[in-house]
């Protein structure tokens, strides 16, 4: 992929492969420009550069990230940037401010919870026994924020009335898995 | 289980595509063994040896456990549509009619796609039959599931239930799958008895 847009279009379009692509392509860099800056370990900036792509595939992905005035590599760099002075104050290292890379926040709701409720453990492993039709629609719908209209055409359904339908049975089936699991773990 | 709220649907998904490729990233860090350049001495022979000899060991231990694949796809044979050939009235649908024409031509895909469309209200045991089979035939076993139950009471019973138990045997749920075909084999009129009687015995070999 040559442009941000192209970047940002092929994340939009539920493409998680994109990851991949990322992460092979700016590693190498990423790991240049860090060692140089920062004192850090390569485990940590590894750790560090993991997930930042990760964050960044997500805010695209949830549209909290629309579109990006620099590259997407200055941007990337730019979280890990964020990530990094996080590790260093936790390691109670002196961070060096580097200006060519723009100053970004990370919002907390990217970072690994420490302790995940019960109930949210149960729906994630709920939601990884849907069908691959029903993950792929509850994933547009609540992750992407895909229209009825947008999903229909995405998925290749007749009109809206059919992706509210499948929608509704998927829920159900979620609602069921869920039920399920709580008895057993209970 | 209260209602599902749209914030903590997206709080797992988010949760969840972070746990996969967190765990697939730091897979790519792992280092790829270097071959070793240095002649082999007869430990290395014998730690080959005993390798393949380990391999083979396995692979012929293993030839005993269940394929489920390859049963499932020995087993498995969309039924002919005998929906919108015997039934009128909904089946004048012409909506139904190519849902059905797709099925006939193996189209499960698109079978399942149009056969969704259609209300629900407007839907008989037959098509939760078909609408199952089709979706079993794609392996989506979930929704398979869910529609052969719905034509579980009707006139489709005794198919659902050989229908099912491929279903679970798809899954692996093997207990599951042998108890519906031990039941289709007490009764010597269903239509799956000479295959529910094969494939038990296939499964209780293993």
């Amino acid at each position: 992929m040559e442009t941000t847009e192209e970047w940002i279009r092929s994340i939009r379009d539920g493409n998680e492969q994109v990851i991949g692509l990322l992460y092979d392509q700016f590693r190498a860099p990423f790991l240049n420009w860090s060692k140089y800056h920062y004192n850090l370990e390569e485990d940590d900036l590894i750790d560090v550069f993991q997930d930042s792509v990760i964050i960044l595939y997500q805010k695209i992905a949830e549209e909290r990230l629309t579109s990006i005035e620099s590259s997407i590599k200055t941007y990337l760099f730019g979280i890990a940037k964020y990530l990094i002075f996080r590790k260093l104050k936790d390691k109670k290292r002196n961070p060096v401010e580097v200006d060519d890379i723009p100053d970004l926040e990370v919002d907390p709701i990217y970072f690994k919870q420490e302790e995940e409720s019960e109930r949210q453990l149960l729906l994630q492993n709920a939601i990884n026994q849907l069908g691959p039709s029903c993950k792929r629609i509850v994933d547009f719908f609540y992750f992407y924020n895909y229209s009825l209209d947008a999903i229909a055409n995405r998925m290749r359904y007749k009109n809206t009335e059919t992706v509210k339908s499948q929608k509704q049975r998927c829920m159900q089936q979620l609602k069921k898995i869920l039920e399920s699991a709580k008895g057993n773990y209970e | 289980m209260s209602d599902l709220n749209p914030e903590e649907m997206r709080e797992a998904l988010r949760a969840d595509l972070q746990k996969r490729w967190k765990a697939e990233l730091q897979n790519r860090e792992k280092p790829v063994p270097e071959i070793s350049r240095k002649p082999v001495r007869w430990i290395a022979w014998a730690a080959a040896a005993m390798i393949a000899l380990l391999i083979g060991l396995v692979l012929w231990l293993g030839s005993d456990s269940i394929n489920e694949e390859e049963l499932f796809a020995t087993y498995f044979e969309a039924p002919i549509n005998t929906y919108t050939s015997t039934q009128r009235g909904e089946n004048d649908n012409s909506e139904i009619q190519s849902a059905m024409q797709a099925y006939e031509m193996a189209d499960y895909d698109r079978a399942l796609a149009i056969l969704q469309d259609q209300p629900d209200s407007l839907l008989s045991d037959g098509a939760s039959f078909y609408r199952g089979v089709a979706a079993l035939a794609i392996g989506q076993t979930i929704e398979a599931r869910q529609y052969l139950n719905e034509a579980a009471q009707g006139t489709y019973e005794l198919s659902v239930e050989w229908f099912l138990a491929l279903c679970d045997l798809k899954e692996k749920k093997y207990a599951e799958s042998r108890q519906r075909l031990e039941n289709i084999t007490t009764n010597n009129k269903h239509p799956y008895v000479s295959g529910a009687t094969d494939l038990l015995a296939r499964l209780n070999k293993k």
